[in-house]
């Protein structure tokens, strides 16, 4: 009976809805069709996905790959100039890096971008150099011809390189003598050309990458023009112009391309001022930073004198004749302050003073042709890096790294003690392994990442 | 029997319907078969060159300067086999991790190549 009601009702529908049925069979292949493919589709996607992931991942590896074989390169050449560099690196897996090499203060900005397929990726970190042998010591005294006086509070733990003239105490009204030598380490023989030697190219280098910068800015100024994405010397970077000086006092960020704030006169970056990424701040006059400035990353380029009044410095560094780090200032690796001669300072006048008070991280060197100039840690100070002078150095406070100088001296009226050290403190085992310096000295250099970016 | 018969002799244009009501049956079947052996494939696909990637991107960033040079192949898991390359052409080293199919060695699934250099 049953099978029979169903067999009329199919029979019924066949003869009375003949002109219905192709209409909504057809609809429903479509509708089928279009979600199989749409479903289809999206499987696919997520295929193409998969495999951009990947594009993405080698490409990044592209980038980092062409840092690697930048750094090598740069590592084997001998004569190395200050200058920007372009390579271009292919590798087996189909994949390609563009590396650019960029002066930055006083080492170099490397960017990389990798390429592969149709992914593109880039790295930018910062390069500095594994230290000159010399830094190995606590201390280094130049001087052949002077002895190293320790009196008062004075000590070293590490190694101490000397000439001839070797170590002693001595007596100095309103200091105690020490007993015995306040030395935990090797007293060595400086040996001939064991000091390091500053790359004259490389420091003419420096002198006229800025000179040229500020010559070309100085143009600028002139013409009251200010560029964004300017030609010329900064193809592809920012340029503010501040003509005849001004105050940052603002938070300037950075994060993607260089940023040039220039001026021929002087620059003052105010209490709020927070300077983030590749900011250089370059001034024909002085540059002087309030406490309350937070600058990150930046480089501070002055003809005259850098003032740092209690800021906030993180991976700053400042190239000036004449640079003072004044009390509550915290500078974190990798500062570097580096004292050059300009035509704006006069001979012997040189100086960077680290003032009580202040907590530094960093490189610390004064490259000057005058026996006058002088690099200064007072007492309370602390450092944790390495310093270099190729003239004077007075070492009152605590520097958890090594030193290489010249000559050690204090001034205590009416005198200057040349060679004597009275209360500072040097601690070679406390500098980290993976301290970096500019790569200023000649001879190999071992190029590695200072910081990435 | 007969009723079907007697159905099957009456309708003279019933062939068009049942054309096409054979075609939504088929469409009905092979379409969703036709999906679910295409995600299988494909989404099966994708999730293993995925985990490969993750594989090898972990195996990339254990490696380091120090590693000795040569071949090593790894068993990892179930689905892969991890094979290691490290030479060395002055301060550089080469490495590359080639991620293959447990149970065909000889297929390749993925592979990274990166340039080691101390202090990187």
């Amino acid at each position: 009976m049953r099978e029979k009601s169903i067999l009329r009702l199919c029979r019924d529908f066949a003869l009375h809805d003949g002109a219905f049925a192709l209409p909504s069979v057809l609809m429903l292949v479509t509708v089928l069709s279009l979600l199989s493919f749409a479903v289809l589709e999206l499987l696919f996607l997520e295929h193409q996905l998969a495999s951009k992931e990947i594009s993405q991942v080698k490409a990044q590896y592209a980038a980092e790959n062409g840092i690697a074989y930048e750094l090598s390169h740069l590592s084997a050449v001998t004569e190395l100039g200050f200058v920007e560099q372009d390579s271009t690196y292919l590798f087996a897996d189909g994949s390609s890096s563009r590396v650019r090499v960029h002066p930055w203060g006083a080492v170099f900005l490397i960017e990389s971008q990798g390429v592969f397929k149709h992914c593109m990726s880039t790295r930018r970190a910062t390069i500095g150099c594994t230290p000159h042998e010399a830094f190995e010591n606590a201390l280094v005294l130049g001087n052949s011809s002077h002895q190293l006086v320790f009196t008062g509070d004075a000590f070293v733990n590490g190694d101490v390189a000397i000439g001839p003239a070797g170590v002693t105490t001595g007596s100095l009204y309103g200091h105690s003598t020490p007993i015995i030598l306040p030395i935990k380490g090797k007293v060595k023989r400086l040996k001939p050309h064991e000091c390091p030697q500053c790359s004259n190219e490389f420091l003419r280098g420096i002198n006229h990458y800025y000179d040229y910068l500020m010559e070309s800015l100085h143009r600028q100024e002139q013409s009251r023009a200010v560029h964004e994405n300017s030609r010329g010397s900064f193809q592809g970077d920012s340029v503010l112009l501040l003509p005849g000086g001004g105050v940052l006092n603002d938070s300037v960020f950075s994060p993607t391309q260089r940023l040039f704030i220039a001026s021929i006169g002087p620059v003052c970056i105010g209490p709020r001022a927070k300077l983030r990424g590749l900011i250089t701040v370059l001034s024909g006059d002085s540059i002087k930073t309030l406490p309350g400035a937070d600058l990150q990353g930046t480089v501070l380029v002055s003809k005259k004198s850098i003032h740092i009044f209690g800021s906030h410095l993180a991976s700053v560094e400042c190239l000036a004749g004449r640079i003072w780090l004044d009390s509550g200032t915290v500078m974190k690796y990798p500062g570097i302050l580096l004292s050059l001669p300009t035509d704006s300072v006069a001979a012997g006048s040189q100086q960077i003073t680290i003032k009580a008070g202040v907590l530094a991280e960093g490189f610390l060197a004064m490259l000057s042709p005058s026996g006058d100039d002088a690099l200064i840690l007072e007492a309370g100070s602390s450092l944790t890096g390495s310093v270099f002078t190729q003239n004077r150095l007075t070492l009152d406070g605590t520097l958890r790294g090594s030193a290489v100088a010249e000559d050690l001296f204090f001034y205590e009226a009416p005198s200057t003690y040349l060679g004597w050290m009275r209360s500072g403190t040097v601690e070679r085992a406390l500098l980290p392994r993976g301290f970096l310096t500019p790569p200023i000295f000649d001879g190999v250099r071992d190029f590695r990442i200072l910081e990435w970016l | 029997m007969h009723s079907l018969q007697l159905a099957a002799g009456h309708d003279a244009g019933y062939t068009l319907i049942e054309t096409l009501v054979a075609l939504v049956i088929f469409a009905a079947v092979a379409l969703p078969l036709g999906v679910a052996v295409g995600t299988l494939l494909l989404n099966k696909n994708s999730d293993r060159r995925e985990e490969a990637l993750l594989l090898a991107e972990t195996v990339m960033n254990r490696s380091s300067v120090a590693d000795s040079i040569g071949i090593v192949e790894t068993r990892s898991n179930d689905s892969f086999r991890v094979r290691k390359e490290v030479h060395r052409h002055g301060d550089l080293e080469d490495v590359q991790i080639c991620i293959l199919s447990a149970n065909d060695t000889s297929k390749v699934i993925l592979t990274l190549s990166k340039t080691l250099r101390s202090g990187m």
